[in-house]
């Protein structure tokens, strides 16, 4: 019993902490429609920021890996990704894939490659169904889930998630209807960066630091964007879970590489059965015209 | 017949054939004066310092370019997928790999290499040809390539580190040392440029190398050419798992040890920065990008550490910003295809039989996009040697029903049948076999091509080199060396018709062939459409909404609104139908 609420716990922080990333791929691709290779590398910033900030309280090193996050990400759209814009999707993604060697060897390079870790702010334990499990990664879930819900809810109802989807479906028009698409773009990189950099830094108390963490969360992130449908925002967020429901599920009877080669053999299968990737029921209310 | 068997026993006159095909080969490929480009000449000077270069460099530098060599090839195979064709993998260190890993586990045990080798290149081959057969279909998103070579890359040096038995886990395979650095090193070397030739003679310049220039410039101006872009994208990937698994194996016996990282993912980082760098769609760039960075790795990387990896991540963003082409992209002079005109086959080949009755019948054709029913049950029948246009107001249907006749999408229901032959889920490049072509709205060229070389491709395609129309041979007479980019949008308009009349199509569908062309080139257009119908023997289908040319042009006008045929009939007829009015006039 106490093992099966333990494995249940522990699907429900991974996914918590994959759906954040997920999101951030999906916006980043569905807006800017370019796979951002580097998003793992944005993780691992995030956590060497927290390592690097750990003198300061742990709410406030949060705020400033944040606002950092959202400054690499302006910095990184106006520097390198503006410029491949119009060379197409693969020039796009080997820029990104560029800026993620670079982080991860700047990053090599400032803190050395041995490992680090930060503590859990929080140290307590809270019994859920017969298990102590640790109070940070309640915390953590918990505000993961009210941030996504505000995003979402952000996205799909204010007027500037219309205008965010708008410019989604239709760059040309959207511009048309006055919906500047370099603001756009700038803007959804830096929140998406940002996105993923507080991702690592929530994970970063819980996980040995090194310059190539974020590699382990690329993959199965870009798994759950790819099995939903292009441009859909919610999508992700489903997908993330969905992975980890089923990695979750291999992991508990499989060694960790056979369970990742099945999980990988699915996802091939999946791309051949429905190659445009599932649309999530979650559909949004219609809008009302005004 | 007879000529054939006196060449065959006869050595002199053997002799005297083989050395007419080396002055062909050789016109071909330097050029009928024997004039070479500055890449070439580069790349001659590069060759002989390579081949010497056990005469003068100390044995542990001569390995290291044998190493660079082989990461040379490694390059050369991405090249393929990447800069030919334009696929994108960003995991191709899994098939270098498998033949390093063939070739190790192979030496290891006191086996052979060779066939630890073939084993290895044999499993690089059907994991390339399973990810490219699910990756790249065509209803596939750009981002599945790249998430699926990504994901098995780092799959890959999974398995390497736990499966313990074979690859020996994180600390890997220890290879015996070479007896020799020399002789190993010249095995390498020819065996490098045995792949490389054999990959420029039987590939790159043949219809299957430009078929590849094709799709990554265009790929739905290829599939409608008749190009079978998934099975030729299929192809190009695995002869380039094929390629990098070779260079695998060649590398094997440079290496100490070979570890997971062999498939991982920093490998295949580091040979998409070689080929960057050293330049796309060359044969030089990849060997000159490997070598150089693969030497100035060991000369820095003692000094430098980290930060020469930092260096190359700088270095390849800089890369992909500024110098898309790579260094050897400066000097690159030659043309990008190879001229595979059918010979004489002019003569040989037949015209196409006449048609007649019903060439081309469309029935009850439902199409829908997400909840919008563009296409409402629309019927077409197309008479051989018919002119049919297709006009309506905005947002009728004319335009999906001509992408749903080449194939272009599916429709939802209903039938297509082409000279009798049901076509509505063949894909283009088999309607194109069937006897249809088509022109888009803004004409679908291949970027950077010249005017000959779009006629090569749709020559080649064809299988025959008919002569074109005067009206379009003028194209090649005057234009014949000019980039696409430069010519105006009428003889852009021309070309692409031109390209549709090289496979003698049954029906040559057009989209708005008028649409801005000045007035006197419009009104030249139907005259011209007419002639070549004429002259050529097929039936046109053509969507315009001007009038005027609708007039001159068509045998029979055909009315769409909201995704159904209105009106049927002469341009009279049609015009005066009061719901025709009705629905130019927004009063349906």
């Amino acid at each position: 019993m106490s093992g099966s609420v333990q494995i249940l716990l522990d699907f429900i922080w991974v996914s918590a902490g994959l759906a954040l990333v997920a999101f951030s791929l999906g916006l980043i691709l569905g807006e800017l429609k370019i796979v951002n290779i580097a998003q793992g590398d944005l993780m691992m910033v995030g956590a060497y920021s927290m390592y690097a900030l750990r003198g300061l309280p742990f709410l406030v090193a949060l705020l400033v890996t944040f606002v950092i996050g959202l400054l690499l990400g302006f910095v990184l759209e106006r520097g390198v990704l503006r410029w491949v814009y119009d060379k197409g999707f693969m020039a796009t993604l080997l820029a990104t894939w560029g800026v993620g060697i670079v982080l991860e060897q700047g990053v090599a390079t400032i803190f050395t490659v041995s490992q680090k870790g930060i503590d859990q702010p929080l140290k307590g334990f809270v019994t859920v169904g017969g298990v102590a499990y640790p109070e940070y990664r309640i915390v953590v879930v918990l505000g993961i889930v009210v941030l996504l819900a505000i995003l979402l809810f952000l996205v799909y109802r204010s007027s500037l998630g219309l205008r965010l989807r708008a410019s989604i479906d239709n760059v040309e028009m959207a511009s048309m209807l006055g919906i500047s698409p370099q603001r756009v773009f700038a803007m959804v990189f830096s929140l998406a960066t940002a996105l993923a950099v507080l991702a690592g830094a929530l994970i970063a108390p819980t996980i040995a630091i090194n310059p190539t963490l974020g590699l382990s969360f690329l993959a199965p992130a870009f798994f759950a964007v790819l099995i939903s449908k292009q441009g859909s925002l919610a999508g992700p967020v489903a997908g993330a879970v969905a992975v980890e429901f089923i990695f979750t599920l291999l992991q508990a009877y499989l060694n960790i590489t056979v369970a990742e080669s099945i999980l990988f053999g699915l996802l091939a299968l999946f791309i051949v059965l429905k190659p445009q990737g599932i649309s999530w029921s979650w559909k949004p209310a219609r809008e009302k015209a005004s | 017949m007879a000529r054939t068997d006196n060449m065959v026993h006869n050595p002199i006159i053997a002799a005297k054939t083989w050395r007419a095909f080396q002055v062909k080969i050789l016109r071909r490929e330097f050029g009928a004066t024997g004039m070479l480009n500055s890449g070439r000449v580069i790349g001659l000077a590069l060759f002989i310092a390579a081949a010497l270069c056990p005469f003068y460099l100390s044995e542990f530098k001569v390995g290291l370019i044998g190493l660079g060599l082989t990461y040379g090839l490694f390059a050369v195979g991405l090249d393929l997928a990447w800069g030919r064709t334009g696929i994108i993998s960003i995991g191709q260190a899994v098939f270098f790999g498998l033949g390093t890993y063939g070739v190790a586990v192979a030496l290891v045990r006191h086996g052979t290499a060779l066939v630890g080798g073939v084993i290895g290149v044999a499993l690089a081959a059907i994991l390339g040809a399973f990810t490219a057969a699910v990756g790249l279909r065509r209803v596939t998103n750009p981002s599945t390539m790249a998430v699926l070579t990504l994901a098995i890359t780092l799959l890959a040096e999974k398995v390497a580190r736990d499966w313990w038995s074979v690859t020996g886990g994180s600390s890997g395979l220890y290879v015996p040392p070479l007896t020799s650095t020399y002789s190993y090193y010249y095995t390498c070397f020819v065996a490098t440029n045995c792949v490389v030739v054999l990959l420029w003679f039987f590939v790159l310049r043949r219809p299957l190398g430009n078929r590849l220039t094709a799709i990554r410039l265009n790929d739905r101006r290829a599939e409608h050419l008749g190009i079978p872009i998934f099975r030729e994208r299929v192809v190009a990937f695995t002869l380039s798992a094929v390629i990098s698994a070779i260079a695998g194996c060649l590398s094997a016996p440079w290496m100490s040890s070979v570890s997971p990282d062999r498939v991982g993912i920093v490998l295949s980082t580091q040979v998409l920065v070689w080929v960057a760098v050293g330049g796309r769609a060359t044969l030089l760039g990849p060997f000159v990008g490997a070598v150089a960075l693969t030497y100035g790795q060991d000369a820095l990387a003692s000094s430098m550490g980290n930060s020469y990896l930092l260096m190359l991540g700088v270095l390849f963003i800089l890369s992909v910003l500024l110098v898309p082409n790579g260094i050897a992209g400066v000097f690159r002079t030659g043309p990008q295809l190879a001229d595979t005109t059918p010979k004489g086959a002019a003569e040989s080949h037949s015209p196409r039989p006449p048609d007649t009755g019903e060439v081309l019948t469309a029935a009850a054709i439902v199409k829908r996009f997400a909840g919008n029913t563009a296409l409402d049950g629309a019927d077409l029948r197309v008479e051989a040697c018919e002119i049919v246009c297709l006009i309506g107001p905005n947002g009728a249907g004319k335009t999906t029903l001509l992408n749903i006749l080449s194939g272009a999408i599916g429709c939802d229901a209903g039938t297509v049948t082409l000279r009798g032959e049901r076509i509505d889920t063949a894909p283009p490049h088999r309607r194109v076999a069937a006897g249809l072509a088509r022109t888009f709205q803004i004409p679908s060229l291949f970027p950077g091509l010249t005017v000959a070389e779009h006629l090569i491709l749709a020559r080649q395609e064809a299988g025959m080199a008919v002569p074109l129309p005067d009206a379009y041979a003028r194209l090649e007479r005057d234009y014949s060396g000019r980039r696409v980019e430069m010519l105006s949008l009428s003889d852009r308009r021309s070309l692409e018709i031109a390209m549709a009349l090289c496979s003698q199509p049954a029906v040559l569908l057009l989209d708005e062939p008028a649409a801005g062309l000045a007035r006197h080139e419009a009104d030249a257009l139907a005259k011209t459409l007419r002639t070549l119908r004429d002259q050529v023997g097929c039936a046109i289908v053509c969507v315009e909404h001007d009038m005027e040319i609708v007039r001159d042009l068509a045998d029979r006008v055909i009315c769409l609104h909201r995704g159904r045929v209105i009106s049927e009939g002469t341009m009279d007829q049609v015009s005066a139908n009061a719901e025709v009015r009705r629905a130019y006039l927004g009063l349906a």
